[in-house]
């Protein structure tokens, strides 16, 4: 057996196939998923009990959130595009 | 503050979305970065971060401010109560009692109908005049006596009377003093010129008979007016039974 392949099926065997590498920026996207779940719930808030109190929640603290959340996920695409990983 | 229930159809749709949404974001959490690298990632991250979020922001944001504009929700402040009830009002002078009671506004929306300007921001205008309320009532305080931020466009009479027959013929609005095209030009306030100066009249209740309606609460007498009624029937009782006595004195000596 060539050697050089003989030592990638010892690696393969021994250790397993090599896990793909998880995307250095992926961290922004727990951020935007958070930021996007306080809009939602300050959001479901104004829905299901509709008062001025809820709707400018919502209108000023809700509707910011939930742009954040989705502005952090472009970032994320744009460095991801930069940089060539994953996804 | 009173709140308004979740009252329509399209209302829960988005409700359900928004906990799919929901539901996703945690599953985005919990999987964290694993997703990028796992296989349709891509598209789940896009949906759940981005195409479900927008759709639930647009459609809860215009059914929000569908629902801010109802008199429901303008009189779930309890400042707005007086103006409430004076669309009630049991007379044919104030004109937002005629509107209201002859459902020449529609009811549901009789607050957002007459204060509204009907330009092309006019409903972003009332929004943000909105946002002037709830400064007034959580930071600078209610004033005494609530006025009307800018004096009343004839604008806004004009969008529904403006090209109405009784109101172009009505020998009343094209007087010397005040010219029809003065009026439409509004030059000539429709309210300020004392034609029709009598709106919610909120200070003179007292003067005032109201008519009964199901989602209005006709006003209470203050404890202040409920003495000096009470004062006076009291009085009107001593001054009755001393006519009485004296009447009844009256006649025993007319018998003696």
């Amino acid at each position: 057996m060539n050697p050089t392949l003989e030592t990638a099926v010892h690696a393969a065997v021994t250790t397993g196939p090599a896990a793909p590498a998880v995307n250095p920026h992926a961290g922004l996207l727990r951020w935007a998923a958070g930021l996007e779940l306080a809009g939602l719930a300050l959001e479901a808030l104004a829905l299901l009990r509709l008062t001025p109190d809820t709707f400018v929640l919502f209108a000023l603290g809700g509707a910011p959130l939930l742009a954040a959340g989705m502005g952090l996920f472009f970032l994320y695409r744009l460095r991801t595009a930069k940089t060539g990983s994953a996804a | 503050m009173n709140s308004l229930p979740l009252p329509s159809v399209t209302g829960h749709i988005i409700l359900a979305l928004l906990l799919v949404a929901a539901a996703l974001l945690v599953y985005v959490i919990v999987r964290g970065p694993r997703l990028s690298v796992e296989h349709g990632g891509a598209v789940l991250l896009l949906v759940a971060l981005f195409v479900l979020p927008a759709i639930v922001l647009a459609s809860g944001f215009g059914e929000s401010l569908q629902r801010s504009s109802s008199t429901e929700f303008c009189l779930s402040c309890h400042e707005m109560i007086p103006y409430g009830q004076s669309l009630i009002i049991d007379d044919n002078e104030p004109i937002p009692a005629v509107h209201f009671q002859n459902r020449l506004v529609d009811r549901q929306h009789a607050c957002y109908t007459c204060h509204t300007e009907y330009t092309m921001f006019g409903g972003v205008k009332a929004k943000i005049n909105g946002l002037r309320h709830l400064y007034y009532h959580y930071i600078a305080g209610v004033p005494d006596e609530i006025k009307i931020a800018a004096p009343y466009p004839n604008r806004n009479c004009l969008s529904c009377h403006g090209e109405a027959r009784s109101f172009m013929e009505s020998e009343n609005h094209d007087t010397d003093e005040a010219p029809l095209q003065s009026i439409l030009e509004g030059k000539n306030s429709c309210l300020a010129s004392g034609c029709h100066e009598v709106t919610h009249a909120v200070a003179e209740f007292d003067d005032y008979e109201f008519w009964k309606h199901k989602s209005i609460p006709v006003p209470v007498k203050t404890d202040a007016e409920a003495e000096d009624a009470a004062e006076d029937d009291t009085e009107a009782e001593s001054d009755h039974e001393a006519e009485a006595e004296s009447d009844t004195e009256a006649g025993e000596e007319a018998s003696l």
